[in-house]
């Protein structure tokens, strides 16, 4: 995706002013203009490298794209529901949703985000560090344990011995990691049962 | 859509909603499907010779090969293009993918990169171990501190890259700071997004910007491709 400003005849990108021998000698920023960032991947990277996304998954997600608005209006009311409830939880040390009053990226988020909607994204620190954090996890029934973000169904995950296990401790700090972070992806459930089950999962961790 | 509804759309400038149900898809005026279809086809019949050699010279625009352009993809492309307010977009099969192809289609060996700290441990392995095996080298810096990734660019650096929320920090990135002294250094400012979904902010529509999001695939690794945008 380009937002087609950028001057790419500023003297350090060569690639896009210089002739492509491979296309008898097209100056790409010269004929293509504001496309150049988008046609050169096209027509130079994906035909060398060829990543290509498969018809079958680009019409999923179209798919997918016609009911964002509806679903990310959903995530997000339960992103912030999920977050208001961990904040007074007795088992809860730290919460970080965007959508918090308190989160130091609030102001920024409510600036540049869609409709006043933070995400389903959120994070908190539990009472007990790593091995409380494995019985939690381990405890929920409805939540699923994998790495990704975004899925319909609410997902969690332990970033420290996962998603970010190959840092070093340092590291991990540096991207906000600490060793009793649980992430979660708040999905498209009953806004009662995710909380049902985040509660029994906390309560017995 | 037909070009007719593809001129009202710039003309009434339809809302976002709108434009994720219609943008970028013409009816397909042989079967007028309402829905995309899907051309699984690898290769595309060329009118004769001379239209051949047009199209592998990049003379006129057309399908020669799903690898660079199929037309599901581009329906694709034109419908995410048009939420973000870009001029233009590229689907690829996933997001590092779409890293790598960003980052090696605007620089080579003996450049560098100044990077958000705060970033997918995936983007991370990209960019500490790969990366420099081909002579690009990535300089990591806080991205809550645009003075300390200003201080971290130098003459080699081509791109200043970022994801507008962290994962999992969740810090969103002050667009419009990094933007303001971009044109100094006169290096590139990429930025992607895992936390939200892309589309969810224009990185440009706060004016002449340079960011440009990489849309990982629209995120393309969920469990349920459909599931996400």
């Amino acid at each position: 995706m380009d937002g087609g400003t950028f001057p790419w005849d500023n003297g350090k990108f060569p690639g896009f002013t210089e002739p492509d021998p491979s296309y008898h000698g097209l100056e790409i920023y010269p004929t293509l203009g504001e496309l150049s960032f988008i046609l050169k991947a096209r027509v130079q990277m994906l035909r060398d490298w060829g990543p290509a996304l498969s018809p079958f998954n680009s019409f999923l997600f179209l798919q997918g794209l016609e009911t964002l608005p509806l679903r990310m209006e959903r995530h997000s009311q339960n992103a912030q529901a999920v977050a208001e409830f961990l904040q007074g939880h007795p088992k809860v040390n730290w919460v970080n949703y965007p959508g918090l009053p308190d989160h130091p990226s609030h102001e920024l988020a409510a600036k540049y985000h869609r409709g006043g909607l933070y995400g389903a994204i959120l994070g908190f620190g539990i009472e007990g560090g790593l091995e409380a954090g494995k019985r939690f996890i381990n405890g929920l029934e409805l939540h699923s344990l994998l790495a990704n973000v975004g899925d319909a169904k609410s997902l969690v995950i332990h970033p420290a011995s996962t998603t970010h296990s190959q840092l070093s401790i340092d590291e991990q700090k540096s991207t906000g990691v600490t060793d009793d972070y649980v992430r979660l992806s708040v999905g498209l459930e009953s806004i009662d049962d995710i909380l049902y089950d985040l509660d029994t999962a906390l309560n017995g961790a | 859509m037909t070009d007719t509804a593809d001129q009202k759309i710039q003309e009434r400038d339809y809302g976002f909603d709108t434009l994720a149900l219609h943008a970028g898809q013409e009816v397909d005026s042989a079967t007028t499907a309402r829905a995309v279809p899907i051309y699984q086809s690898t290769s595309y019949v060329f009118h004769d010779t001379d239209h051949a050699a047009d199209l592998f010279s990049l003379a006129e625009a057309g399908n020669i090969y799903t690898r660079i352009m199929n037309p599901t993809t581009d329906v694709f492309e034109k419908r995410v293009a048009a939420l973000e307010k870009g001029v233009g977009a590229l689907a690829t099969a996933s997001g590092q993918a779409a890293q790598g192809l960003a980052i090696l289609n605007i620089m080579g060996a003996g450049d560098e990169i100044v990077s958000a700290a705060e970033l997918y441990g995936g983007t991370y392995n990209q960019f500490h171990y790969t990366l420099p095996k081909v002579g690009i080298d990535v300089k990591f810096a806080d991205s809550t501190d645009l003075d300390g990734i200003r201080a971290a660019i130098t003459e080699r650096t081509k791109a200043v890259y970022a994801e507008t929320v962290g994962n999992p920090a969740l810090n969103t990135l002050d667009i419009e700071g990094l933007r303001q002294w971009r044109t100094t250094p006169a290096s590139r400012s990429l930025s992607t997004t895992r936390c939200h979904r892309p589309i969810w902010s224009t990185p440009w529509s706060m004016g002449p910007t340079s960011s440009s999001t990489l849309r990982p695939s629209s995120s393309a690794g969920t469990a349920r491709p459909s599931a996400v945008s």
